[in-house]
């Protein structure tokens, strides 16, 4: 949309840097966007400034060619005054326009490929970030990042790539164009000297008003991207409750939000270019009448003792329209400057957010990471965690270290999840301690750390790919024999029959084309997959399972207790059943009820 | 090409005057663009002239300085209103567009035709719909006026001199080639290219983003952002060539101005010298030749992007046809009768149904047949991937079987008008779809008019209320993508609230209590048996707790259904859960 609106508005607002060149000597704030943008793009400025050399330099020689042609036609129409051969002047004409495309192209080109450039590193370094982060991060939705990663990115290309050049063009382009026009006559130089800074003043005006328009434009596009993904995720909802037909009204009405946001955009962006063509015509115009009334010679003043000829005159009619074509350009591409930077300001929200990111501490990489030993315990001493005022673990205490089935209890929102997610060092600690083998988790490096320990999360998420690249993320060594084996643990080897394919057969993103139960039987296949596990933490395993299926489960823990520590977080009385330790956690403290001989009691 | 003049034709008749009238005002400051050069031109070489023949006025200064104001005032407010007008009716045109596209999007679910992935099929609707903006305004518009403008400058200069203007046509004719060229057939496997980057893109981060947990633990972060990396150097890649070709195509434009002034003056000065030309009209020639090439600037901008235009044309159109269809399929069902839910009589009844995934793949029901009276109680109980929910699913219409019949009420299931449907029946998933919004409006999805008081009582019924009245902003809770927030089982009984304030005839509950701990589940089952008191029920369960107050126990095993008696036996009982 953005790229779309920038050639729409082709000609809009104007000469915006100089008025913000004045505003920052009066001390007008930037947005936290601008400068963060200024400093993104850098690295690129020294490419950026050469092409847009190369293109200036193309621009100017339109001087010569315009000269070249006015002393062609005058010496036409006037054989004794000042002349040129017509065709010498068309070759000359000519071969100055391939120079001109050459250096055009060249300098482009440059500009180019210094945004590609910057992009990329900005895409990169967002990747990263995403990437370094903990997990337990709250984010906006993940609609929104991807539509930053591919859009708010994308507009800083054309801010970069096309605004910027123009913007270092347009400080010397017309200035020699009005030297040019003033060694003719000072009375047409005076004309454009003060047209010419009048456009930009009438456009800074409105240009102001583009900006914020622009902003709310922007915000309105991302929210119906939102609305569109959330609306398309429950389709299923929708259909059910007859409300498609009221979520086409709502697109609908946000769509009219969006065009209303955009003509606002649009019309002043329209307006300002209106202002250009008023300058720009009445330029012409005016120009046009006094070189006309100095040739009948009833005007006889504005150039420098002898009267103007009318090679002189032909040559300050040709360059009153180039003198205008900088600003038009700019104009054009201002647009690519408000999109720029209001992409800006959102990637700049995002960035606050990761780094508000509580959770940094807990995930600093040891820099001298201890190895992980094979085996060990897992101890968790006077764990507490609260989040805001509400204390939801408070001095909990575990140790996990003989293969054994421990199930933790409790109703549903009590800790459970929130002490797995300390477990796996997604969260930090506010207090107490959580040490294998008796080093703290973190010495270990939080990536190696969480890689050594199987999980089988309650919402466990499936990628699109095959199955089998789905389950060689547990482990990437195993082969498809390893795969089929873990698949029967988990009892769910239908699904290779299931779907075509087999360990080949893609499954959709969401683990779209599975059941619920499916999902959830198969990422617990995943999680077997990882033989040098250390620990085993299932959330919920058997939720969504038929009796005998789930019994099926039950069993396949049990069989990778044998092994190793499995921590299940559930209330379903089949595990706590054949657990060997049961534990309830309520009112964030953790209780230890015995094995299933006390759970019978 | 024949997708974008299909909807090019649908924006002429949904916009008729917008479409015809912004054309034909966009004419008026293009032309007066090139009168006022042209005229410029001409009065200096007059005044020229004159003042040379030494004092003889052969030529109207006030006339002249006349049309200089004309051309000048048509050109600047011509431009604002003739955009102001396009502008606007594309807008308002893409807005029903959108909407358009969703109805398509939905029909193609409801078809089972969809392989869609979510992130994908949200970039198609957004970008691809803002894509259509440039049919009109960068396609239709500056094409038209550019050839129509270029041929009526070439009939008025063809009698000052055709050997001089049929130069200008030349040059302006090859431009108008290359460009076209650039924005062809070579560009539409590069634009073809850009969106399935951009597609990958969106879609590795959402999964980069939604999965970070499991990510993190199986150690594929790194191979999603390194997935994601690669999606943003094909991007990278395909946008640069994109932007050269945009730079070299208004270098193009830039270049040619300068070529056909040079030409066209080079073929004016030998019509002169030929005798074929008087000599006042050089320099007319030669402006109208600086001021020619304008027309294409705008081409030359849009160029680049026609590829993509008609890609996302030949998508927007296929899905509008679905949309389409859908709708009309619902018009032919509006009409049918209300079911009648009348004691006696059965209030659901299926006959001889099959369905299988795939037409190749095994039927997974195989041949059923069931009837529920008004007012009854069934439970159906199978083992997991028996076919149980995909039962449940062709009764609320979410999937189509091969064959059998369904009838609601006595009306037929095909022919049932969706309002009808809706509310008359109603399913308790098991799986909630949560929308990233508030708990209020989360509800109201079931039923918009719902009032503040009707949502609490549901809440009440559903066992949220404590939940909710907990949290400071009350029902204005704002719920995160994917339900974030909500555990589980708090989830399940919001699905069940919004059940309640539709208050069907029939009910169908799926796997109503799956994933609640015992205690929740009792509580959830008791207010689902008050909210359904009177009502017809069928549950899909594998929960002995569900089986209480069952009039009637169905097994649902290789295809088939067979009832089996009550109480039951030790042997059904195993395959239970008995908690």
């Amino acid at each position: 949309m953005t790229e779309n609106l920038a050639d729409i508005t082709e000609l809009s607002d104007e000469d915006i840097a100089r008025a913000s060149a004045g505003a920052k000597k009066r001390g007008r704030k930037k947005s936290a966007g601008q400068i963060w943008l200024q400093d993104a793009v850098r690295p690129e400025m020294k490419l950026v400034k050469r092409g847009a050399m190369l293109q200036g330099i193309s621009e100017l020689l339109w001087i010569p060619q315009a000269a070249l042609l006015a002393l062609a036609i005058a010496g036409l129409i006037d054989p004794h005054g000042p002349g040129l051969d017509p065709f010498y002047a068309t070759a000359s004409i000519l071969v100055l326009a391939v120079i001109r495309h050459f250096l055009r192209v060249q300098g482009g080109g440059i500009a180019v490929r210094a945004a590609s450039k910057a992009r990329h590193r900005l895409e990169t370094s967002l990747l990263s970030n995403l990437t370094n982060l903990s997990p337990a991060t709250e984010l906006p939705a993940s609609g929104k990042i991807a539509s930053i990663a591919v859009d708010h990115i994308q507009a800083i290309g054309p801010y970069l790539g096309r605004f910027l050049p123009i913007q270092s063009r347009l400080s010397l382009v017309p200035l020699v164009l009005l030297a040019s026009v003033a060694y003719v006559s000072w009375f047409a130089a005076l004309c454009l000297l003060v047209f010419g800074p009048l456009v930009p003043v009438f456009m800074a005006i409105v240009g102001i008003r583009a900006k914020k328009a622009s902003d709310q434009q922007l915000g309105v596009l991302a929210d119906m991207g939102g609305l569109l993904l959330d609306r398309l995720r429950g389709m299923e909802t929708l259909r059910l409750f007859g409300a498609v037909k009221r979520s086409e009204d709502d697109i609908r009405k946000l769509g009219g939000e969006f065009r209303m946001s955009t003509m606002r955009v649009l019309r002043i962006a329209f307006l300002s270019s209106t202002a250009l063509e008023l300058f720009s015509a009445a330029a012409i115009a005016i120009t046009a009448i006094y070189v006309g009334f100095s040739l009948l010679g009833d005007w006889s003043f504005g150039t420098y003792g002898s009267p103007l000829t009318l090679a002189g005159g032909l040559f300050v009619l040709m360059i009153v329209p180039e003198y205008f074509s900088p600003l038009r350009a700019y104009a054009a591409a201002y647009h690519d400057r408000a999109a720029g930077i209001a992409a800006a300001d959102h990637i700049v929200e995002l960035q606050k957010q990761l780094e508000n990111d509580d959770h940094k501490g807990s995930l600093a990489e040891g820099i001298d990471a201890v190895p992980l030993p094979a085996t060990g315990a897992l101890t968790i001493r006077s764990l507490s965690v609260s989040r805001g005022q509400r204390a939801i673990l408070s001095d909990v205490n575990l140790s996990l270290g003989e293969p054994e089935l421990v199930v933790v209890k409790g109703p549903s929102g009590t800790g459970k999840s929130t002490l797995m997610d300390c477990i796996l060092g997604f969260l930090s600690v506010d207090q107490g301690q959580i040490a294998y083998g008796g080093l703290p988790i973190t010495s270990y490096g939080l990536t190696n750390w969480q890689q050594s320990i199987s999980v089988l999360s309650q919402n466990p998420e499936l990628f699109h790919g095959t199955l089998r690249a789905n389950l060689r993320r547990a482990n990437d060594s195993a082969d498809d024999a390893a795969l089929t084996e873990a698949l029967k643990l988990a009892a769910v080897d239908e699904l290779l029959a299931k779907i075509p394919g087999g360990l080949s057969g893609q499954i959709g993103e969401d683990g779209k084309g599975l059941s619920l139960g499916e999902r959830r039987r198969f990422a617990l296949a995943r999680a077997a997959l990882r033989k040098d596990a250390r620990l085993i933490i299932a959330d919920e395993p058997t939720a969504d399972l038929d009796g005998a299926t789930a019994q099926k489960v039950v069993t396949a823990l049990k069989t990778l207790a044998q092994n190793k520590p499995v921590l299940v977080a559930t209330h379903d009385p089949r595990v706590v059943g054949s657990a060997d330790r049961v534990l309830t956690l309520k009112e964030g403290v953790l209780v230890e009820i015995g094995g299933r001989e006390g759970e019978e009691k | 090409m024949r997708s974008s003049l299909r909807i090019i034709w649908l924006l002429q008749k949904e916009e008729p005057l917008a479409f015809w009238g912004g054309l034909v005002l966009a004419f008026v400051p293009a032309i007066a663009g090139i009168a006022l050069m042209a005229v410029s031109g001409y009065f200096i070489t007059a005044t020229a002239l004159a003042g040379l023949s030494a004092g003889a006025v052969v030529y109207s200064t006030s006339a002249a300085s006349n049309s200089i104001r004309l051309y000048a005032f048509l050109r600047i407010f011509g431009r604002y209103v003739e955009r102001v007008i396009t502008h606007d009716a594309t807008f308002r045109f893409l807005a029903n567009l959108r909407s358009g596209v969703f109805r398509g999007l939905v029909a193609r679910e409801s078809n089972g035709t969809s392989s869609q992935r979510s992130a994908t099929a949200l970039s198609r609707v957004v970008s691809d719909v803002d894509q259509l903006d440039g049919l009109f305004l960068r396609l239709v518009v500056p094409l038209s006026s550019a050839t129509i403008i270029t041929g009526l400058t070439l009939v008025i200069l063809w009698n000052y001199s055709p050997m001089a203007s049929v130069a200008l046509g030349a040059v302006q004719a090859a431009g108008l080639t290359v460009l076209a060229r650039s924005g062809g057939h070579r560009q539409k496997a590069q634009a073809r290219k850009l969106n399935t980057a951009r597609d990958a893109l969106r879609v590795r981060v959402s999964d980069l983003v939604r999965g970070r947990r499991d990510l993190s633990v199986y150690g594929g972060l790194e191979q999603q952002r390194l997935a994601a990396l690669k999606a943003v150097n094909q991007l990278d890649e395909v946008q640069e060539q994109n932007d050269l070709t945009d730079m070299r195509n208004q270098a193009v434009v830039s270049t040619m101005s300068q070529v056909m002034v040079a030409v066209t003056f080079l073929f004016a000065a030998y019509s002169y010298q030929q005798g074929q030309m008087e000599l006042k009209h050089i320099a007319l020639f030669a402006f109208v030749a600086l001021a020619l090439p304008e027309l294409l600037i705008s081409i030359a901008n849009s160029a680049g992007s026609w590829s993509k235009m008609s890609g996302a044309a030949d998508r927007v159109r296929s899905l509008l046809t679905s949309g389409q269809d859908s709708e009309a399929l619902q018009n032919a069902r509006s009409s049918s009768e209300a079911p009648s839910f009348e004691a006696g009589k059965d209030a659901l009844s299926l006959k001889n149904i099959t369905f299988a995934y795939t037409p190749k793949a095994a039927a997974i029901l195989d041949g059923v047949d069931l009837a529920l009276p008004t007012a009854s109680r069934t439970v159906i109980i199978g083992p997991s991937g028996a076919g149980k929910s995909t039962l449940a699913a062709i009764v609320a219409r979410l999937q189509t079987p091969q064959s059998g019949s369904v009838k609601i009420g006595g009306v037929e299931l095909n022919s049932l008008a969706e309002d009808k449907l809706r509310a008359a029946l109603t399913v308790v998933g098991q799986r909630t779809q949560i929308f990233h919004s508030t708990i209020a409006e989360n509800l109201r999805v079931a039923r918009e008019d719902a009032s503040d008081a009707e949502l609490w009582e549901a809440l009440a019924h559903a066992g949220l209320k404590e939940l909710v009245e907990s949290r400071q902003e009350k029902l204005e809770t704002r719920l995160g993508e994917g339900g974030l927030g909500l555990s589980g089982g708090e989830g399940r009984r919001l699905a069940l609230a919004r059940a309640y304030l539709r208050d069907p005839e029939i009910w169908v509950a799926d796997e109503l209590t799956e994933g609640l701990d015992h205690a929740t589940a009792d509580k959830v089952l008791a207010s689902f048996r008050a909210m359904t008191r009177g009502k017809t029920v069928l549950m899909v369960s594998h929960r002995a707790s569900e089986l209480e107050c069952a009039d009637r126990v169905l097994v649902l095993e290789d295809g088939k259904l067979n009832e089996v008696t009550l109480p039951l036996s030790d042997e059904i009982k195993g395959r239970l859960r008995d908690d």
